[in-house]
């Protein structure tokens, strides 16, 4: 479990700056997040630290540079 | 009489090029058909006569002077209106967006510019490629013609329901988790993802950046694959263009499949998703027609769909709320409610999720490349359903994400869908076809052969 388990979606989002959303939308933010939330859960849970992350940046020299 | 409607480009190509129809004529008609029936179907935002016309002119005068182009001279097209013309908006179907007038070409609208087509008009979207279908937008989400009570798919929805209504032989969709070829199952035509950075996403409003892909959108395979000749190569000025080079895409068109390598993927539809009876069964006997042309059928096992369309979502939205977040904070009411719901999702994803997603990314990419070592082309489901009723908010939403496209916006693989028959309703069944990276002409090979034994998608609704 993160921190971001415990926090109210509306005070995150208040905190993003999403003052308008929180005010008007307050159930459109429930529900992303709980949807966003099931989503991260879905992800495996046993990557290993050598699993890199698909866009590590990769230099190319001058001369062959596009 | 030529029927305009159900005339597929490469027919089309060699009435103009023998001059027995005139683009002038061909476009006029389609432009009629357009103003008698897309009142009920919705498929266009912004129609296009004038500049229509006065391209189908140029066409005809540079055909009658010898200048034939290609099979594109003088063919009507639509672009999904997220896909930019200079000098024409580009609204992606939103209130946000509804004053913004494009400055330049795609690079998609230049080559199709190039290769001589004639743009009838620009369709609709779901809102911003992602919130739809909805009631609540400055535009009417587009009714399937099969049946105008149900959903077209989506967001590429306009272009998938103008094929299906003869409106135009060809348009343009955009996919990030299944978006050309969602409308392409529900509406009974053909749409192709190709591989990540075949076709340049210059000029085309971004939903994520890692998994959009721009693809064209036919009647028939054959016709598809010329559209791809047109639209596909490098392009330095987009990131993630590919530096390949591009191919004849009907050169493996005709050749049969015998010794052909085929593996299903059978638990992305009857383990991970069970789908419905009828959209199950259609792909059963597409693989049986695909045996009886000489193929040779395996299964072959993946990770859970799950985690592909976890992973798929969690970049998606992660990079959508990135583009949109400004938005957000300054005009969200501007929103549809279903836009706003979805983007917003990308707010509350953390850094490490987004991080381990692009993770898992690596880790699938890698899986899907071994597992397909052996085989040359894999087959699954499309959508796991057939397509729900318009006025059916909660089937609509409970069936969202029944379906076995994302794996190959998240892996970039070339992915087909394909027609596999019709529902006893009368409703569009399909299936996908999935290939190697860069190995497009193959996935078109099997695609033609297995339309050709059966003749689906040949066929347009009547709109009367």
């Amino acid at each position: 479990m993160s921190n971001q388990d415990n926090l109210d979606p509306q005070a995150m989002a208040r905190a993003f700056g999403l003052d308008r959303l929180a005010e008007n939308f307050p159930e459109d933010i429930e529900h992303s997040a709980t949807f966003s939330k099931s989503l991260a859960d879905g992800l495996p849970s046993d990557l290993t630290p050598a699993e890199e992350p698909a866009h590590v940046f990769r230099c190319t020299q001058p001369d062959t540079a596009e | 009489m030529t029927e305009f409607a159900t005339l597929t480009i490469a027919a089309a190509a060699k009435l103009i090029r023998n001059r027995d129809i005139s683009p002038i004529e061909y476009t006029q008609a389609l432009l009629d058909r357009v103003s008698a029936h897309d009142a009920k179907i919705n498929a266009f935002i912004r129609i296009m006569p004038e500049e229509a016309l006065a391209e189908a002119r140029t066409a005809e005068a540079e055909i009658a002077a010898g200048n034939w182009r290609g099979p594109l001279h003088g063919v009507p097209y639509a672009l999904k209106d997220i896909v930019d013309v200079d000098g024409v908006p580009t609204t992606c179907h939103s209130k946000i967006m509804a004053d913004n007038v494009a400055t330049a070409d795609a690079e998609v609208t230049r080559r199709l510019k190039a290769a001589g087509g004639v743009l009838i008009g620009k369709t609709s979207t779901h809102e911003f490629a992602i919130g739809g279908p909805s009631f609540d937008l400055p535009w009417p989400p587009a009714r399937n013609p099969w049946n105008p009570d149900h959903f077209t798919g989506g967001s590429s929805s306009g272009s998938g329901a103008a094929l299906a209504a003869g409106f135009v032989p060809a348009a343009i969709g955009t996919d990030t988790g299944g978006s050309v070829r969602n409308p392409a199952s529900f509406c009974g035509i053909v749409g192709m993802k190709a591989t990540y950075g075949r076709v340049s996403r210059r000029g085309v409003f971004p939903l994520s950046f890692s998994l959009d892909h721009v693809g064209p959108m036919t009647r028939g395979v054959e016709d598809n694959a010329i559209m791809m000749n047109a639209i596909a190569g490098h392009d330095a000025a987009d990131p993630g263009s590919a530096p390949v080079e591009s191919l004849d895409f009907t050169s493996l068109l005709g050749r049969d499949i015998q010794g052909m390598r085929i593996g299903v993927i059978r638990h992305f539809y009857n383990r991970d998703h069970v789908a419905d009876p009828e959209m199950g069964q259609g792909i059963e006997r597409a693989i049986d027609v695909l045996r009886g042309l000489g193929a040779e059928i395996s299964e072959i096992e993946l990770s859970p769909l799950r985690e592909y369309a976890a992973a798929n979502r969690v970049i998606l939205l992660s990079e959508a709320f990135a583009i949109h977040e400004k938005w957000f904070k300054e005009r969200p009411q501007d929103y549809g409610e279903l836009a706003r719901k979805r983007i917003i999702g990308g707010a509350f994803i953390r850094a490490a999720d987004y991080v381990n997603a692009t993770r898992t990314k690596t880790r699938l990419v890698a899986e899907l490349a071994d597992k397909m070592r052996d085989i040359d082309v894999a087959v699954t489901a499309s959508s796991m359903d057939p397509p729900n009723r318009l006025d059916d908010p909660d089937g609509l939403e409970a069936n969202y994400g029944r379906q076995a496209r994302a794996p190959f916006n998240l892996t970039g693989v070339p992915a087909i869908a394909v027609p596999t028959g019709l529902s006893n309703s009368g409703l569009p069944l399909s299936m996908q076809i999935v290939g190697k990276p860069f190995d497009e002409a193959r996935v078109y090979q099997v695609a033609h052969a297995y339309e050709q034994a059966t003749g689906f998608g040949a066929q347009i609704p009547n709109l009367d």
